[in-house]
């Protein structure tokens, strides 16, 4: 009931911009205490010929918001912040564990389960939409990375 | 009288001849004794033993993605660290347990909470596949100029309050991470910023009860084949 309601929301508030890609799976980790970084994991689908490019994430509550993808090179993880996120025409792009995310620095407080945040992604056309994501405690199957 | 005198000497040369074979067959017992408990010692419990050389040289990981044992086991230097419960240092901390070492900081987003959340699977996983083992979970925050050991327990008790949390000087966490190869590399930052990144290894590393690291298991941690594999381990390896 409650996602069909978050859903029906983001329907709501997106519904304005045609050309931003289509956002789903939309969530945020719950924050262990004493953490002071989380993300935004989400899923964009982009129906046009042309390639939506994310240029920008924002958020209330927090000290920065960033753009970033983890990596690993030789068994070491890196995190690389990013200017863009590109979604190709007819394509899609995942933000998920251990590849793109959208960082939340500094909270003002804490992140639970059952919280929702709105976050606003800008794209380079200027369509922007507000996507209310819904905070999730993590579970093994959450965290395994697709190879 | 020097009849009685040869007598009595005779009853004491024999009574010396026979505390000198009692001792003789004590000692003999004894040093039997000892070296009997000497052998149950070396191989002693599961949690205490240390690891057979051979027969870790002879493991072959059916899946090196999975596990990747080492040729011979590598010592974890001694050093000390802080809890929240105190100081510990290595390899005490290493006493009586099986160890699965990883090194990552609080402030980490994505990876150190994906990381952590599979260790948190695995480790119910592991404890009913192999009951005789006593499983340890040791996060070593490489971030002490953030992470106070308050913030880190509270952290690790977030995902298993079985976990323990340390942390420490920069030369300590280097004394023990240079020779797992356990690497991290600090973004560039200006003094007084606090939101700074940390590059870091995400394997977990097994370490044995007498303090060595026996065998790595590399991202991406997937607790149904990492169980699979340990349980081989100990069976050709430790049991």
């Amino acid at each position: 009931m409650k996602q069909v309601l978050v859903g029906s929301l983001f329907m709501a508030i997106s519904g304005g911009a045609f050309a931003a890609p289509v956002i789903s799976d939309a969530w945020i980790p719950e924050q262990p205490p004493g953490a002071m970084a989380s993300a935004v994991f989400l899923n964009m689908v982009n129906q046009t010929d042309k390639p939506e490019v994310l240029v920008k994430a924002e958020a209330p509550g927090f000290k920065l918001v960033q753009m970033h993808k983890s990596i690993e090179v030789n068994g070491m993880h890196k995190m690389i912040e990013q200017k863009e996120i590109v979604v190709p025409a007819h394509g899609e792009t995942r933000l998920a564990p251990g590849g793109y995310h959208i960082m939340l620095i500094q909270p003002e407080k804490r992140l639970q389960a059952g919280d929702s945040l709105p976050v606003t992604l800008t794209f380079a056309d200027g369509s922007h939409e507000t996507v209310s994501v819904p905070v999730k405690k993590r579970t093994a199957m959450s965290g395994m990375m697709k190879h | 009288m020097s009849h009685v005198r040869y007598e009595c000497r005779f009853l004491h040369v024999s009574l010396t001849l026979v505390r000198f074979l009692a001792v003789l067959a004590l000692g003999a017992f004894v040093s039997f004794g000892i070296s009997a408990c000497g052998d149950q010692n070396q191989r002693g419990s599961i949690n205490e033993r240390a690891v057979d050389i051979q027969r870790l040289s002879a493991f072959e990981s059916k899946d090196l993605l999975v596990m990747r044992s080492l040729k011979s086991p590598l010592s974890v230097p001694s050093a000390e660290f802080m809890t929240v419960n105190g100081l510990v240092s290595t390899p005490e901390l290493f006493k009586g347990h099986w160890t699965l070492f990883y090194i990552g900081y609080t402030f980490c987003p994505d990876v150190c909470p994906t990381e952590l959340t599979a260790l948190a699977g695995l480790l119910p996983r592991l404890q009913q596949s192999l009951p005789g083992v006593k499983w340890q979970v040791v996060f070593l925050s490489v971030d002490p100029e953030r992470d106070t050991p308050k913030r880190i327990n509270e952290y690790v008790h977030y995902f298993d309050k079985q976990f323990m949390g340390i942390s420490g000087t920069r030369s300590m966490i280097d004394k023990v991470t240079k020779p797992m190869k356990a690497g991290y590399r600090i973004s560039a930052h200006t003094p007084g910023d606090t939101s700074y990144e940390i590059d870091h290894d995400t394997a977990y590393r097994l370490i044995s009860p007498d303090g060595k690291m026996v065998a790595i298991l590399p991202s991406p941690h997937d607790p149904a084949a990492m169980d699979q594999a340990l349980v081989r381990f100990f069976k050709e390896v430790v049991q």
